[in-house]
């Protein structure tokens, strides 16, 4: 078992670094994230010049890694020179394929050199004095901030978490919380807001999409989500917490047919870290979390937690 | 098409993949949900494969596209070698050599479009789920995606809130260029 390497969790300056896949699936995901980090007067940047980090095209392997790394050249330079930088990713992709081009452009390769000399045939110069954190520890290291201004708590909730493959298992020793095998840090923060979080079989296991095989080979899809929810309903939650679009949509659009083989009846609202802190902190669930963009209704929820005027 | 070879500046075949040191222990193919699931396929047999230069094969087999991506072979690998990332280079590859690929040269293609078009390798119309994952009630909803997007004030063809700027376009598509990409 890896020990957990302690870390520096930025708290504040953030460069806030955009998914494709938040904005594609549920844009209410970033829009939530902007409202955190200003309800909680944390400083963030919010660049509109930010190009996508080509990660989930990396996974599925029809994108070479030099343009990858060359985008990302430019990204990181874009934080390095912007006064806020530390990067905070919105999705567990950005985190790890960010890392891994920062650790080439930091190095020494063939594969730096050309990336740089592209920069240079675009008028760009190379910059990084940024740190890399996936927003779930930006709130993890904020929590008395959020508790301080959440108008709604999860107490007499009880939730499971999923914490995306590509933040616990390729920077492992990044783990902010627990390890790769077990990463608490969305634990860390429900519980933190008074939720009971419970353990199930699984914990580890993939959420089904796979990229290309939700689309192309939804078997893979409909065993992994089937596999999961197995042990989700051993556990008998009220809710499910995720930290990346992609997982998001795996486990929130299949669900309901999978629940149904599996003869469970109760709906488990399946929600983005971050659109779940901001309904805490009081957001629209609607214009803000845009929760009718789920596949399983999250207003059984909310009604739990006492959030008035759902539809 | 190209005959299949390794590209030498790709560092996920190079001294950090692990194909020098394997021992073929077969704790990745234990750990991998996509072995638990399809017949055959496993990351220690890729990693057998490669190192002994069967890259033809690799290359040219169906198998090399059923790894999902996870990394538990890599975080689990006691030699610190990564399948995975050896699959992600023998994918590239394979793009240039395997004439039965057509429809991952068709997702290759559709990244490529939006990232010279808008700078995004995802927009809301890139992949569309298939209706017999979703049951009745989610396939509803699903459906009225676009509608609640709007509210959210997100457009229908950007997943981008506010569209990067076209300055930097002009930018991000020199780098696709000059990195002999597009
Ligand atoms: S776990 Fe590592 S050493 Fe063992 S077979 Fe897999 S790649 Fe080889
Ligand atoms: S990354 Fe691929 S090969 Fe490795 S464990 Fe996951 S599915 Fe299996």
């Amino acid at each position: 078992m890896y020990a957990t390497v302690p870390k520096d969790m930025p708290k504040d300056d953030y460069y806030l670094l955009k998914s494709c896949q938040a904005g594609s699936w549920y844009p209410g995901i970033e829009k939530s994230l902007r409202y955190v980090l200003s309800t909680i007067d944390a400083n963030f940047l919010d660049d509109p010049k930010q190009s996508s980090c080509i990660g989930c095209a990396n996974h599925i392997g029809v994108t070479p890694f030099l343009p990858i790394v060359a985008l990302n050249a430019r990204n990181i330079s874009l934080a390095s020179l912007s006064g806020k930088r530390n990067v905070v990713c919105n999705c567990p992709t950005c985190y790890s394929n960010l890392k891994d081009c920062k650790n080439i452009l930091d190095g020494s390769s063939a594969m730096r050199d050309r990336a740089l000399k592209a920069m240079e045939k675009a008028g760009l110069e190379y910059n990084d004095s940024i740190t890399i954190t996936h927003v779930s520890e930006a709130y993890l290291a904020n929590l008395d901030r959020i508790k301080a201004k959440a108008k709604y708590s999860l107490k007499g909730i009880r939730a499971v978490t999923h914490h995306g493959c590509h933040y616990a298992k390729i920077y492992y020793r990044d783990v902010a919380s627990g390890n790769f095998e077990r990463p608490t840090v969305i634990d860390d923060v429900l519980s933190g807001l008074g939720a009971e979080v419970v353990d199930y079989p699984e914990r580890s296991l993939c959420c089904g999409l796979g990229f290309h095989h939700i689309m192309l080979s939804p078997d893979y899809t409909r065993a992994v989500t089937r596999r999961k929810y197995s042990g989700i309903i051993e556990a008998d939650p009220d809710l499910l917490v995720t930290m990346c679009a992609g997982c998001t949509l795996s486990l929130d659009m299949c669900q309901e047919k999978v629940l149904q083989e599996l003869g469970h009846k109760k709906d488990i609202p399946v929600v983005n870290i971050s659109e779940l802190m901001a309904i805490l902190l009081g957001a629209d669930p609607y214009l803000v979390a845009g929760i009718d963009l789920h596949g399983v209704p999250v207003e059984p929820l909310l009604e739990k937690i006492g959030v008035e005027g759902t539809r | 098409m190209v005959p299949p070879e390794l590209d030498p500046i790709d560092e996920r075949v190079g001294p950090q993949s692990g194909l020098n040191r394997c021992m073929q222990c077969g704790k990745c193919t234990a750990s991998c949900p996509a072995a638990f699931i399809f017949e055959g396929f496993s990351p220690r047999d890729i990693m057998l494969r490669a190192m002994k230069g069967e890259i033809e094969s690799l290359v040219m087999g169906e198998e090399l596209w059923q790894c999902a991506q996870c990394l538990s072979c890599a975080a689990r690998c006691p030699r610190d070698c990564s399948p995975a990332g050896v699959i992600q280079a023998l994918r590239i590859v394979a793009l240039r050599s395997n004439p039965n690929i057509d429809h991952m040269r068709m997702i290759e293609d559709g990244v490529k479009v939006n990232l010279m078009k808008t700078g995004q390798t995802i927009l809301p119309d890139t992949l569309v789920l298939p209706n017999d994952l979703l049951g009745p009630r989610t396939r509803k909803r699903y459906k009225a995606s676009a509608k609640h997007r709007r509210e959210l004030g997100y457009r229908a063809e950007d997943s981008r809130r506010v569209e990067i700027p076209e300055e930097d376009l002009e930018k991000i598509r020199i780098l696709l260029r000059e990195t002999d990409y597009c």
